[in-house]
């Protein structure tokens, strides 16, 4: 493990960046890998990133799948050249991040989508907003509602009124 | 030091943070929705903020998921409902399944549908739960004495649009909201063309030589508010057309002045004696077009504006004769004609030229006895949408 992240400091090339946690945690990462965030894309483009990039907004557990999943999916952004990178198939990707996002309680979830946002970074914006959006489909309001721990703040008149209203909506 | 990761492969998922901060007390990006309230220890999708939220609803994979996981709270109602931008970009990701067809055989009271053959789940309990058989709302006018004879004038927007001119009504129809069922006097007493091919006269008695022509009314739906839609009725004389147009907005009918048609006032274009010059319409993009008899031109109207231009029609006269064409629009919302002779396809889009002229330009033709018999199908055929 050392010797594959030696290696890579040369190999990857480019210069070396610092993100910072809320809670105070330092990532070191290539900028290739933290280009993903188009938010520290833009940051490595105005020369602000010289003394560490702080992330007010993003606390130390969620950085360090954000910095994972940056790492893992380097090779897709990266310049072409990267072996290292290109050892990660598409295949192991898909793995990677399915168990990624599967493995993921709620709040932790919600907390990802909300750093992915954030830094700007597509690729898991969309993957985590699927993740939820499957959570969600195929389920009925109630189901929802045990799945996300949300109140039903609908009285009962009114949710057996719009029950009907949209009665096709409902198979059961 | 600073934590490096570099290529590190996991097998097993990612370690979950030793504390799950209470949703709240962690470090939303953003503030927390305005109507936070209560909010604040209830759910930590809460924390998400609107505008996140809409980005996972655009991805559930159906209408229906949307609306079960809009009805789960009275947050996300509002949310999915008041924003034209989410549904058009949520139509837009989810094209509108096809859940049958209505055909309208002779002597039948009320157009009859045809479900489609999908084994979708959430198409099937749409059939199921929508009133196709129209029978909720038109059924009651019968105690009223109205003869139940509807037929179907304009399909479109999920509402069907029927005529009934024995009662003089007509009815705005979504099989799947029967109780929003709206009925409206016609603006005027019509004889439908059936009787008058039938040389029936009404109580009114026979219509004079020079009486305008009702030819067709058209259902036009606005995108930004499924609520509203206005009504298009086309009447026409010797040479000249008239738009009555109905607002459900202001609840009645307004009579747009008279227009010249100087293709048919021309002495160039000579009268063909047939006082029905015009063939019914289709709709496209905001605009509703009228091919004439003669195959040359066509009556456009703009509903935005509600202006009429004339359009010739770019089809070589040789080909018009055996040609059969339709109206449609492209995904990139330019109109277009689709016209079928034999076996080829031929399709020219409404461009602008380099001269800044809009004309109609031809784009491409195919040779396939498959497409043209689809075509003959969407052409034969009105299809409800949601």
């Amino acid at each position: 493990m050392a010797a594959a992240a030696a290696e890579a400091t040369t190999d990857g090339g480019g210069k070396m960046i610092i993100l910072i946690s809320a809670d105070g945690k330092r990532f070191e990462v290539t900028e290739a890998v933290a280009s993903q965030s188009q938010l520290i894309s833009n940051m490595i483009e105005d020369d602000c990133t010289e003394n560490g990039v702080r992330l007010p907004n993003v606390d130390g557990d969620i950085l360090t799948m954000v910095v994972d999943y940056c790492n893992m999916h380097a090779g897709d952004a990266a310049a072409a050249g990267d072996t290292m990178k290109a050892s990660s198939t598409e295949e192991e990707l898909k793995k990677f991040d399915a168990e990624l996002v599967q493995a993921l309680e709620n709040p932790v979830l919600f907390k990802l989508i909300l750093a992915a946002n954030f830094l700007n970074i597509k690729s898991l914006l969309d993957m985590t907003c699927q993740r939820v959006a499957d959570m969600m489909s195929g389920k009925t309001p109630e189901q929802m509602r045990e799945t996300f721990s949300i109140e039903n703040d609908f009285t009962p008149e009114e949710e057996a009124a719009i029950r009907q209203e949209n009665a096709w909506a409902f198979d059961d | 030091m600073g934590q490096v990761w570099f290529t590190a492969r996991r097998s097993s998922p990612p370690p979950r943070p030793a504390n799950d901060a209470p949703a709240g007390g962690g470090d939303p990006t953003q503030p927390p929705p305005a109507k936070s309230r209560k909010t604040s220890h209830r759910t930590a999708i809460d924390s998400l903020g609107e505008d996140l939220l809409l980005d996972i609803f655009l991805r559930l994979p159906t209408l229906a998921s949307l609306v079960r996981a809009a009805l789960t709270c009275r947050a996300w109602r509002p949310a999915v409902a008041s924003s034209p931008s989410f549904r058009r970009r949520f139509r837009d990701l989810h094209p509108p399944p096809l859940l049958g067809v209505f055909c309208d055989p002779r002597g039948h009271g009320l157009p009859v549908f045809l479900p489609s053959h999908g084994r979708d789940r959430d198409v099937l309990a749409a059939i199921r739960g929508g009133d196709f058989l129209l029978t909720r709302r038109l059924r009651d006018l019968d105690d009223g004495g109205a003869p139940l004879r509807w037929r179907v004038s304009d399909c479109r927007g999920g509402y069907l649009l029927l005529v009934n001119s024995d009662a003089g009504l007509v009815a705005t129809v979504n099989p799947m909201a029967p109780r929003m069922t709206d009925f409206i006097n016609m603006p005027f007493r019509i004889n439908d063309s059936a009787a008058n091919n039938a040389g029936a006269a009404d109580a009114t008695g026979q219509e004079e030589e020079s009486s305008p022509i009702s030819l067709d009314l058209h259902l036009i739906c606005s995108e930004e508010d499924p609520m509203s839609f206005q009504l298009v009725w086309l009447c026409h004389d010797e040479s000249r057309v008239q738009a009555t147009v109905f607002s459900n907005g202001t609840n009645g009918w307004c009579h747009l002045p008279w227009v010249d048609i100087e293709a048919r006032a021309s002495p160039v274009a000579p009268h063909d004696g047939n006082k029905h010059w015009l063939k019914p319409g289709m709709q496209a993009n905001g605009l509703i077009f009228w091919p004439f008899k003669n195959k040359e031109h066509m009556l456009v109207l703009d509903t935005n504006t509600m202006k009429f231009t004339v359009h010739e029609i770019p089809v070589f006269s040789e080909v018009q004769q055996g040609c059969s064409f339709a109206v449609g629009e492209t995904k990139d919302d330019v109109p277009c004609i689709v016209c079928v002779v034999g076996t080829t396809v031929s399709v020219w889009m409404r461009k602008f030229n380099e001269k800044g002229v809009e004309r109609w330009r031809f784009a491409d033709s195919i040779l396939s006895s498959e497409e043209a018999n689809q075509l003959g199908i969407h052409g034969g055929l009105k299809v409800v949408t949601l």
